[in-house]
């Protein structure tokens, strides 16, 4: 028992040591930094929303549609409702980090336990959840999502976790592989020569070894799930308005086209700057913790 | 020759080239006419209700009469007259020299196939056997008198039988031989008619093309018809804007309208007639089945100021479901019934057991809060209704809008689904009765509405052919439907048509787009 | 090699069985009567619905239903639309073809540009080239399709009126006409792409640079072109063409998109008005044709690699 904790406590220190270093790299990438400065900042105005939005996102002012940027009490403009640009696009960053934050969570779990089972299982096991996993991924996305959603009926709630359901394999596969590799190590050998339980050995000893990709791939997952979620609301099968979400907002501007653009740019451009910014810190994260993962995800 | 008539003559020349000139050379051939649409999926002129179609179906059938591009009054079409004998008989002339179009599977060129009585007696009969979307009416019998005369027998009185757009205006008249030889199925992708286009090629969602008829018996100006899918309507309007088509034969997207009215190659032609367009309910879906609750959001919307900020110059304001252009329905003293007092509307649903209980700003009642879920299609009344919504809200029901398909609005309407719905009737000549009689529960009275008193008014209403008496029972059972508040009225919108100046003589469609007849000739200005 | 041919289609027989289950189960999940999501809520008739639901086996259990769905699907059979009352075999069919072009127009566009852009960008590491490609590369993966695609249409078909923004054209009008039409709904599909290979294509050629046999092959004094485009590309080209394969799977979801927005006639445009009309069995039927249409890519892309690489026979 004591050589399972010496075998630990050593891996909790090379990890302590190599985060000082991965925070170093991290932060020696340029983008990286300009990235979670931004997204600091989405989050930040997300949480706070109430206390950050000039208006009620609500409220309609029927006299003044289509105000320009840099209206007096509206600094983007209102829309064609005279509702507020500038608070609608503060709420829909609620809803968009909830979404992608929440979906990730659902798929990488997921995904991770079914991987971690396949490959530390082998056999049968292994063989019926990468048929799994080759299945999901012949389906389109987006396509799956869609028809999920026509039998379900639009919502938010079920917006979030049938993007959770759809995009596990991506993990499954990821930890699989890492999982089969490191159950040849001698210190797996070990605690199961020692009479671990299989569920001690995977949650105590091969999952923290393979949380980096997960941590990564989850990073990158995020501006996905946040680009599905604005697709589905601009096909009109997520969040329903007058619901502030960006992708519905976009759908909505689009009648709007030729009157007024000014509609259409603000949301698209949130969409586009918070899945920046989180591809500049998936980025950054992935030189940081694994040069070599680097090339496997490509 | 003096000089004088030389000069003469000289100046006679002069002045006819230069009243060409400024006069416009008048009707010119050839070209192609785009129009946009959204939706094309079936051609069988008796198995759709969809615009599109109907507008398609127009130009490749001919009915036997068509409705006048001034008046509301039935034409003269394939039928050159007709006479009541009596007030059950109609009796049709048919024009002679008229054929059906050829160079197809079914009739190859030189056919020289006429149309006759038979022909229309074999289309009204399939009209009333497939017909899934109109109807004509009782109809006793339909006989053939000679080569070129039909006489139609109704069980009683129908007047509106060749007015109402929606019914014999709507019967193009088919070839049995082409249903017969190309099935059901094949005649919806492959329609042959005696109408001026003969269909060239269509496929589904992406569009048609149509070209002249050379043996019509009106002079075809244009070449070509091509009809273009596009189903936004925000695209068509940037299609017709950019000339990609050249008409929108219904316009969708009221806030164009500003656009359209700056550019100067554009005209927004004005419909005939218009829509009705409201807030109904499902009388037996609770909480709504409660006169109480109707009556409280009736009393909680300020219509005037959603209506005055989307629609207000493209429409007028509605306080019962016939509009001014049914003279014999249109009431303007139901105004009174209406009025705009949000403080009551709380009053009203606090008495009937309404309370925010939980404080979170929702009135709710035995646990429930009050929802109304508003279901609607695309139109001007989704931003409206959007409006009102919002007003709803400020008084504590939690209110929003839901966009539907056309097919499913209309499934979960009449299926008893929908609480709360956008009310919507093309308000012409049968309206009340399919709409709130007791007969047409859940095949076009979406309400459910039921009171012996509106039935027997309108089924008195159907029979009599004195305008008086009969406006008379329209006004009592609109009164009384109102007072029941089965549905808010909110507007009713005109329609417009789009249309690039460079097309000339365009009417309209109503019952079907026409752009041959007796009365007007589509051409197009080089 | 044959063998491994073998093996691969063998392989797609479970994923392919999995697909048309899932599919066939789409109906089984979804709460309520599976009848009146088939027929809608038309129809009150309780006969009728009875009637239907023996016709559809739906009063069968479910592997026998699932057998009955099955060898419909082998003979071509899909089932009847709701709304259209059409055989949805034949509506895919009329489509499938658009799709598939747009697709491919899509991709070779991003392989125009993302192969010379990536190449450049590798072969001027650190210089304003690079940093141009890979930032273009950035903003392509972050940029939603649809808000690409609305700001193309704002540009050149409202803006400058260049280019058509709706359909594909009237039949018979022209290739130049047809092309037209073609661009922008391929920028908008394959930006993306275009987007991930570029990226990819950069670092599989700086890669590739820093091999041995390039480094022999610069000390032997070959030309620096040389070594670039005979010696490195072709190495650096292997992981490209298998991702190809693997983004056209997504591209094909982006299809989705890209022609609702355009109004492209294809099965992804279909499939929306399916969702929106709750027309069950097309949904499932371009689901099907979807999932099916990349499982047959995937395959080929496997298969050229054989040839492309031969050491993967050993495997």
């Amino acid at each position: 028992m004591s050589k399972e904790r010496e075998r630990i406590e050593e891996t909790e220190g090379t990890i302590r040591s190599e985060f000082a270093h991965v925070v170093q790299v991290f932060f020696r990438h340029k983008l990286g930094v300009l990235g979670l400065v931004m997204l600091v900042a989405f989050v930040a105005i997300a949480i706070f929303a109430p206390v950050v939005a000039p208006c009620d996102p609500y409220e309609m002012d029927l006299a003044n549609p289509f105000l320009p940027p840099g209206s007096p009490g509206h600094i983007l403009g209102t829309d064609n409702f005279g509702r507020d640009m500038l608070s609608r696009l503060i709420y829909g960053s609620r809803i968009s980090l909830l979404i992608g934050i929440v979906v990730v969570s659902i798929s990488s779990v997921l995904g991770s336990l079914l991987g971690m089972v396949a490959g530390y299982y082998g056999g049968w096991v292994d063989a019926l959840v990468m048929r799994l996993v080759e299945v999901f991924y012949s389906f389109p996305f987006l396509i799956l999502v869609i028809a999920v959603m026509a039998i379900l009926g639009p919502s938010i709630f079920n917006v979030m976790w049938v993007l959770g359901v759809v995009s596990w394999p991506l993990y499954a596969r990821l930890v699989r592989a890492q999982v089969m590799a490191l159950k040849s190590e001698d210190f797996i050998k070990a605690a199961s020569a020692l009479g671990c339980s299989d569920a001690r050995i995977m949650f105590r000893h091969i999952l923290p070894n393979v949380l980096t990709p997960v941590i990564v791939s989850a990073t990158l997952g995020i501006p996905s799930a946040i680009l599905s979620s604005a697709s589905l609301g601009f096909l009109g099968f997520g969040v329903q308005p007058p619901t502030p979400e960006w992708g519905a907002m976009v759908s909505e501007a689009k009648d709007f086209m030729l009157i007024n653009s000014n509609m259409i740019i603000w949301p698209g451009l949130c969409i586009f700057l918070v899945v920046l910014s989180f591809n500049f810190v998936g980025d950054a994260l992935r030189d940081a913790l694994d040069p070599r993962l680097a090339k496997q995800l490509n | 020759m003096s000089k004088r008539t030389v000069l003469a003559i000289v100046a006679a020349l002069l002045l006819v080239s230069a009243s060409t000139v400024v006069l416009g050379a008048g009707p010119t051939k050839g070209g192609t006419l785009k129009i946009a649409a959204s939706s094309i999926q079936q051609l069988d002129p008796y198995k759709t209700a969809a615009n599109d179609e109907t507008n398609l179906c127009g130009l490749v059938f001919d009915p036997l009469v068509v409705i006048g591009k001034d008046s509301f009054e039935p034409k003269p079409h394939l039928a050159q007259s007709w006479e009541m004998p009596d007030e059950n008989t109609w009796v049709f002339h048919i024009r002679k020299g008229v054929y059906f179009q050829e160079g197809n599977e079914v009739f190859k060129k030189g056919a020289k196939r006429e149309v006759t009585a038979d022909d229309v007696v074999y289309s009204i009969n399939r009209f009333i056997n497939v017909s899934t979307a109109f109807t004509l009416g009782p109809i006793k019998s339909v006989k053939a008198l000679d080569r070129y005369t039909v006489e139609i027998k109704t069980p009683e009185p129908s007047p509106f039988l060749v007015s109402d757009p929606n019914r014999l205006p709507s019967v193009g008249i088919v070839p049995r031989e082409a249903i017969e030889k190309l099935g059901e199925d094949g005649f919806a992708r492959k329609p042959i008619g005696s109408g001026p286009f003969q269909l060239k090629s269509f496929s589904p969602d992406k569009g048609a093309v149509l070209e002249r008829n050379p043996r019509y018996w009106l002079p075809v100006y244009l070449d070509k018809v091509e009809f273009v899918v596009i189903p936004d309507p925000t695209v068509q309007v940037m299609a017709v804007t950019s000339g990609q088509v050249d008409i929108i034969t219904y316009l969708v997207n009221m806030d164009a309208m500003p656009t359209i009215s700056k550019n100067r190659k554009l005209a927004a032609v004005r419909g005939r007639g218009g829509s009705y367009r409201g807030l109904g309910f499902n009388v037996t879906v609770s909480p709504f089945d409660e006169f109480a609750v109707r009556d409280a959001i009736s009393k909680a919307m300020n219509i005037d100021a959603a209506f005055n900020a989307v629609v207000a110059p493209h429409g007028q304001r509605a306080y019962g479901q016939c509009p001014p252009w049914v003279a014999h329905g249109y009431d303007p003293s139901l105004k009174s019934l209406w009025k705009y007092d949000p403080k009551e509307a709380v009053a009203i649903l606090n008495k009937a057991g309404f309370r925010d209980t939980n404080g979170d700003g929702i009135l709710d009642r035995n646990g429930q809060p009050l929802k109304v879920e508003i279901k609607t299609v695309p139109g001007s009344q989704v931003r409206v209704l959007t409006i009102l919504a919002t007003q709803l809200r400020q008084i504590g029901i939690d209110a929003s809008v839901v966009q539907q398909d056309t097919a499913v609005w209309v499934s979960d309407i009449m299926g008893g689904k929908s609480g709360v719905f956008f009310d919507f009737s093309f308000a012409g000549t049968t309206g009340l009765h399919s709409l709130f009689h007791s007969e047409a529960i859940g095949k076009t009275n979406g309400h459910f509405y039921a009171d012996s008193t509106v039935d027997s008014l309108l089924d008195q209403a159907l029979r009599t052919t004195d305008m008086k008496k009969l406006s008379s029972l329209w006004k009592q059972a609109q009164r009384k439907i109102m007072e029941d508040r089965a549905s808010i009225p909110l507007y009713f919108e005109w329609g417009y048509s789009v249309v690039n100046k460079k097309v000339n003589d365009y009417v309209s469609p109503w019952g079907g787009l026409h752009l041959v007849t007796l009365e007007n000739n589509v051409w197009i200005s080089k | 090699m044959t063998r491994y041919i073998v093996r691969r289609l063998l392989a797609t027989v479970p994923v392919v069985i999995g697909i048309t289950f899932i599919v066939f189960a789409m109906v089984s999940f979804a709460p309520g009567d599976p009848i009146e999501l088939m027929l809608g809520s038309e129809t009150v008739n309780p006969e009728y619905a009875e009637r239907i639901r023996i016709e559809l086996g739906l009063d069968r259990p479910w592997y026998e239903q699932y057998l009955r769905y099955m060898s419909g699907l082998l003979r071509g059979d899909m089932g009847r639309s709701i709304v259209y009352n059409r055989p949805v075999a034949g509506q895919v069919k009329e489509r499938f073809a658009n799709t598939a072009i747009l697709a491919v127009s899509s991709a070779i566009f991003a392989l125009l540009i993302s192969i010379p852009l990536g190449v450049l960008a590798a072969a001027k590491r650190r210089t304003w080239i690079d940093y141009t490609a890979t930032t273009l590369a950035m903003l392509g993966v972050s940029l939603p399709g649809f808000y690409l695609g609305l700001l193309l249409i704002l540009l050149f078909g409202v803006r400058l009126g260049w280019l058509p923004i709706t359909g594909m054209g009237a039949a018979g009008s022209g290739a130049w006409e047809y092309i037209k039409h073609l661009i922008l709904p391929s920028i908008t599909l394959g930006s993306g792409m275009a987007a991930i290979l570029t990226r990819l294509t950069r670092s599989s050629v700086l890669e590739a640079l820093s091999q041995d046999f390039v480094r022999t092959a610069r000390a032997k004094g070959v030309r620096e072109k040389t070594v670039l485009y005979k010696h490195a590309l072709r190495n650096a080209l292997l992981p490209v063409i298998t991702t190809f394969g693997l983004q056209f799977g997504s591209l094909l979801g982006g299809a989705v998109i890209t022609e609702t927005i355009f109004s492209w006639p294809g099965i992804g445009m279909l499939a929306v008005n399916a969702v929106k009309q709750r027309d069950i069995p097309v949904i499932q039927g371009t689901t099907l044709v979807f999932a099916l249409s990349f499982v047959l890519i995937t395959l080929i892309v496997d298969i050229v690699y054989v040839f492309i690489d031969p050491r993967i026979r050993y495997e």
